[in-house]
């Protein structure tokens, strides 16, 4: 393939640069109600502070209640990262490109997060201090602090990476930026002239990343998996948990790349660059990933019902019909079975919007299928607490615990919006160079060589 | 039953007596504790006596602890027969509450309908010390580690640690092959 025309190319990059510190209306509508829900996370964290764990309804049966259930839906989402740059990467996918800095923003954030969900949970977060100074290394939650701390080192290097080119390309572009701005990207872009040295030592430095990554992603899944696993608890007491937490991740984090790229696209008009080849690559992985979620599923609670073993009925029978019997069908079925039942047909998997509505299904459920892996089992011990007062041994999260809960899924989504204001949404230099070498088609973008700028920064 | 001679000689003397306010119908209560042992238990007898006539009380509902760091740990119960005697067995491998192997066994009358609620504790002496005599050694569930998952765990966690390292440099070799050019 030959070298696109030069105006193209310059087309291509200031069409990207468009978004990047363009105030967007409903962005900014986004970004100021986003803010003011993490601000009323931050006051119900401080009165819990204040007033101790006593304030949630986490008592001695529940102590990990909807912030643990959430750690584990950042630590999943967090896989996404993992998946498109090193899984696609390794497959020959051509098409992650555009995707792949969607997927190491949504990363960041989710493992940000991840990593601030144990703090939450803890009544004195100070004393995570002792963990680092009287830590036990045969303790999974030792594991799982250090596997967090180095998945999110390794994310936000992965997220740097590509970016040097693209920071150098809008060190020379966008001129009439702010001053700090410019001096931030001058700094960040490390003096990148495109020789082909940089290029060999940066493309040297992606490729041990990925190779990298890719098992302290699978290890953080797994050591999550492994914190509830290696806990003698009916429901908890099984091999399957790893690769059941893996998969989940998997499928969970595909979901919200689908909800992401579907949002970004419409909002900052990326229609050239995220297509429907994209969204349908995308479903068909979704697609694999539910099915087998759902075998998982078969697995983890038809093997124990078919025996109905004393200890793990209780549990069994509170998800079938008891308590939680809704929500544990509502995972099932909205959750897994519609969606692969959608997602079957290749005719409604080419539709954006039939794509997206099978992803906030499964989204939801697999949202609400940690709230089911922590909670019901821990109500049901292996041995009950003895005249446990009514309150320890039910659990309905309190209003504060529900105001930080919103706010964590608030700012997770407010990360990734403030992470695409310095920087652009797609990998420019990446994408510009596959299609020279490969085409649009393979890629997976449309009619880039006919676009028409966007008024912006870089206009 | 072969008595331990030790355990026998070594009885023992009321060390608190907690009363509650007595009630009309209820009466006050002693409690002597004889402890002795067999080959695999701690056998203890316990005999209940009404403080203001001397003579035994019967159908008195006995509770038996050994105290633990956090709280009492229940080792038996039983109740009082016409003679005001009852007799009650509790494992021997009980560690004691330190390293001189101390423990401490209390018998309690709760919310009985003859006698008010009573309280008497002994320190006997327990087979196993805590700490154990014996160093404990490395172990999943012991105070230190077991070397193999030390350096499992240091390696995997070093190795990558040293990639990311590894990666920086580079970055930092992007920088002066910049440098270069310019210069």
């Amino acid at each position: 393939m030959e070298k696109l025309n030069p105006e193209i190319r310059n087309q291509i990059e200031n069409d990207l640069l468009g978004t990047v510190g363009r105030r967007y209306r409903q962005e900014t509508f986004w970004v100021i109600f986003l803010g003011l829900i993490c601000a009323g996370g931050t006051i119900a964290w401080i009165m819990q502070l204040r007033k101790g764990l006593g304030v949630t309804a986490m008592r001695d049966y529940v102590s990990w209640g909807l912030y643990i259930s959430l750690l584990f839906f950042f630590v999943g989402v967090s896989l996404i990262g993992a998946l498109v740059s090193c899984v696609l990467r390794m497959s020959g996918a051509k098409w992650r490109y555009p995707l792949i800095r969607i997927a190491e923003a949504v990363t960041l954030s989710a493992i940000f997060f991840a990593g601030f969900m144990p703090v939450l949970d803890m009544g004195r977060p100070e004393r995570l201090y002792f963990l680092i100074t009287h830590g036990r290394i045969q303790s999974p939650i030792l594991w799982d602090v250090v596997a967090i701390a180095t998945y999110f080192i390794g994310s936000v290097i992965y997220f740097y990476l590509p970016l040097i080119p693209d920071l150098a390309i809008m060190r020379d572009k966008l001129t009439d930026a702010p001053k700090w701005r410019k001096k931030m990207w001058r700094w960040l872009a490390m003096g990148w002239e495109d020789n082909l040295l940089q290029r060999r030592l940066l493309k040297k430095a992606m490729l041990i990343l990925c190779i990298v990554i890719l098992p302290v992603a699978i290890s953080v899944h797994t050591i999550s998996a492994w914190l509830i696993a290696f806990t003698l608890r009916p429901g908890w007491n099984s091999t399957i948990m790893g690769p059941y937490f893996v998969f989940g991740a998997l499928m969970a984090g595909t979901a919200i790349m689908i909800l992401i790229i579907a949002k970004l696209r419409h909002g900052y008009r990326l229609e050239h660059y995220l297509t429907p080849k994209h969204f349908n690559n995308l479903a068909k992985i979704l697609l694999a990933l539910t099915a087998f979620y759902l075998y998982l599923n078969i697995n983890k609670y038809g093997v124990p019902a078919f025996k109905m073993a004393k200890e793990e009925k209780a549990v069994l029978e509170d998800l079938f019909y008891g308590k939680n019997a809704f929500l544990f069908w509502f995972t099932q079925i909205v959750g897994l079975i519609i969606p692969i039942i959608i997602l079957s047909f290749k005719k409604i998997r080419q539709s954006i919007k039939w794509v997206v509505a099978a992803s906030v299904m499964v989204l939801l459920g697999a949202l609400i299928n940690r709230y089911l892996i922590v909670v019901p089992n821990m109500l049901h011990p292996f041995v009950p607490i003895q005249h446990a007062q009514h309150g320890y041994a039910t659990y309905n999260p309190t209003l504060i615990e529900w105001i930080i809960t919103a706010s964590s899924l608030a700012g997770f989504v407010l990360l990734i919006i403030l992470l695409f204001k310095p920087f652009p949404v797609i990998t420019m230099w990446e994408v510009i160079e596959e299609v020279e070498k490969r085409g649009e088609k393979e890629i997976g973008v449309e009619n880039i060589a006919n676009l028409q700028n966007i008024p912006g920064h870089a206009s | 039953m072969q008595v331990n001679k030790h355990y026998i000689l070594s009885l023992l003397s009321f060390l608190l007596t907690m009363t509650v306010a007595a009630q009309d119908e209820k009466i006050n209560g002693n409690i002597a504790l004889q402890m002795g042992s067999n080959d695999s238990m701690h056998v203890v007898t316990a005999t209940v006596t009404n403080i203001a006539t001397q003579l035994p009380v019967k159908d008195v509902e006995l509770i038996f602890y050994v105290q633990r760091t956090f709280g009492l740990m229940k080792v038996a119960e039983g109740t009082t027969d016409t003679t005001g005697i009852i007799s009650a067995e509790f494992p021997l491998d009980i560690q004691g509450s330190d390293s001189t192997r101390k423990m401490i066994f209390i018998a309690k009358v709760e919310e009985n309908d003859v006698m008010n609620d009573t309280a008497f504790q002994v320190v006997i002496k327990s087979r196993l010390a805590f700490p154990a005599d014996k160093p404990i050694q490395r172990s999943i569930a012991g105070a230190h580690a077991p070397w193999w998952l030390v350096i499992t765990f240091t390696a995997a966690v070093g190795a990558v640690w040293l990639l990311f390292v590894y990666v920086l440099y580079l970055i930092y070799r992007i920088k002066k092959a910049s440098m270069k050019v310019i210069s």
